[in-house]
């Protein structure tokens, strides 16, 4: 049988460089090689989806998992972290993924979490100048 | 956006970027966002003439 649980947040939204911390309580215990948590930044089309950044805990527990067992965890999310982004042609976003090592197909308990953009100051005109920044000089003109 | 005067020289244009506009992302599974300022001249007949610069929109 598979293991289930119950993941609980200290908070509701992040921003980069912040700790996710929270608690896993075990509802179904199961066989289990390992327990971990993994923040995981995830690209996702219709067609196509992936993890494009992961952020482990390491080993939680080892071995099988019983009913009532409880794991705290802590991950910081990186200081250059993207926020979270949806659009007509996909999303980005950042998850939880509580991961139980098994035998066969492994058990996984996901909860997706609110990562904002870092807030910046606009001075000047109330445009946004700040949000651009050229990568490279202007490469002239060319017959198309 | 209006033409440009296509007058010799240097122009000097500023874009806004809307608020819901998604950041700079090159992915690495499925999805990429790429910003480009294109100068374009249209040529009839013939070919466009166009320059492209990349910017780099942060979130």
């Amino acid at each position: 049988m598979s293991a289930r649980f119950q993941v609980e947040l200290e908070g509701a939204r992040y921003a980069p460089g912040d700790t996710v911390r929270g608690t896993i309580l075990v509802l179904e215990g199961g066989a289990s090689r390992s327990l971990e948590a993994l923040l995981e930044y995830t690209e996702e089309t219709e067609d196509v989806s992936g993890v494009a950044t992961s952020v482990s805990s390491g080993p939680l527990h080892a071995g099988d998992l019983d009913m009532g067992m409880m794991f705290e965890f802590g991950l910081a999310l990186p200081q250059d972290a993207f926020p979270n982004y949806r659009s007509e042609h996909g999303e980005l976003y950042w998850q939880l993924d509580v991961k139980s090592d098994e035998r066969g197909t492994d058990t996984h308990e996901r909860l997706r979490i609110e990562v904002e953009p870092v807030r910046r100051t606009t001075a000047g005109s109330g445009a946004s100048p700040d949000r651009l920044q050229p990568e490279q000089p202007s490469s002239g003109f060319a017959s198309a | 956006m209006d033409p440009v005067d296509t007058t010799l020289g240097v122009q000097s244009i500023r874009f806004r970027i809307p608020q819901e506009a998604p950041f700079s992302y090159h992915g690495e599974v499925a999805l990429s966002f790429k910003w480009e300022v294109i100068a374009r001249a249209h040529r009839r007949p013939g070919l466009d003439a166009r320059a492209t610069h990349e910017i780099t929109v942060l979130p």
